[in-house]
């Protein structure tokens, strides 16, 4: 597997997983031939899977859940397709499954059990180890560095979540001239995510 | 441009589309998740500094709540601003510390 993003890695192929009766509470019976196939998808396109299902829903276990739900849906395919036809399949029905679990979240919170609040929670918990806390003091004075017209576009884009367009408008530039600041500011932080990553290596 | 500079380019080109894809990504309606997107998605990411640098980027916007103690800078920061873009962040300010 090619990503190596540890929040929201899945262990194992998920083919593998669901091979044997009964696994994940289905009773899907997978012929040996589309369990290769779908082990070559996982290797293939699990990793920017998980990642998209994760911005798209803001949560790593949603998306987690989704992509399960969306092997096991094509495990389940009655009919033989090929890895391609497979792999597209997955992605329509992770994209619908997606969609169902920002409304069924919608709704949640209009019933007032606000399920943002304990998303919250379960991030914060997340990020009070040692070294998040060391990385988000890192980026904060790297923003602090920033030079003003960039912090303008940061605090603008990123903290305020204005378009690029209204950026534009508001800092009296172009929509591209502030992809250019904003991409400029990120590559600026990483460079000081970098050289702290290093100095821990004892580079 | 020379060798070092088209390497600065394309890590910055590297930055602009890592944006573009978290915007589409988080923001495109569903029928604009086409499997051609897709693809293109897959193959974008398989590339690892492709990858590193998107990864980055979604971290720090999900973490922007965090920094929101950040204000504007002033208009008399804004004006005697002389920052052009043309190099990083990093060497503008190497030179300005000279």
């Amino acid at each position: 597997m090619k990503a190596s993003d540890a929040g929201t890695k899945v262990e194992e192929p998920v083919a593998d997983r669901l091979g044997s009766p009964g696994a994940m509470g289905n009773e899907v019976s997978p012929r040996p031939d589309r369990s290769r196939a779908l082990t070559e998808i996982f290797d293939e396109y699990n990793a920017s899977m998980v990642r998209f299902l994760a911005i798209r829903t803001g949560s790593a276990e949603d998306a987690k859940e989704i992509l399960q739900e969306a092997y096991a849906k094509v495990l389940a395919l009655d009919r033989p397709r090929t890895i391609s036809l497979m792999a597209g399949y997955l992605w329509r029905t992770a994209v619908n499954l997606a969609m169902d679990r920002k409304r069924e979240r919608a709704v949640r919170e209009r019933l007032g059990r606000s399920a943002a609040c304990v998303a919250e929670k379960g991030h914060l918990a997340a990020e009070s180890t040692c070294e998040a806390r060391e990385t988000l003091a890192i980026v904060d004075r790297a923003i602090g560095k920033l030079p003003p017209r960039c912090a303008e576009a940061f605090v603008l884009h990123v903290l305020k979540g204005l378009k690029q367009e209204e950026v534009g408008r508001a800092m009296g530039i172009s929509g591209e001239a502030v992809r250019k600041h904003v991409a400029r500011l990120f590559e600026y932080i990483q460079c000081c995510l970098d050289a702290t990553d290093a100095t821990r290596r004892g580079l | 441009m020379n060798e070092e500079g088209e390497a600065r380019a394309a890590g910055t080109d590297r930055w602009v589309e890592a944006l573009a894809w978290h915007h589409t990504l988080r923001e495109a309606p569903a029928k604009d998740l086409t499997s051609g997107l897709a693809r293109r998605w897959q193959h974008w990411y398989a590339d690892a500094e492709n990858q590193r640098i998107f990864d980055n980027v979604s971290r720090l916007l999900g973490d922007r709540r965090l920094y929101q103690h950040r204000n504007l800078p002033s208009r008399e920061e804004l004006e005697a601003d002389q920052y052009d873009l043309s190099v990083s962040i990093s060497e503008w300010r190497g030179r300005h510390r000279r």
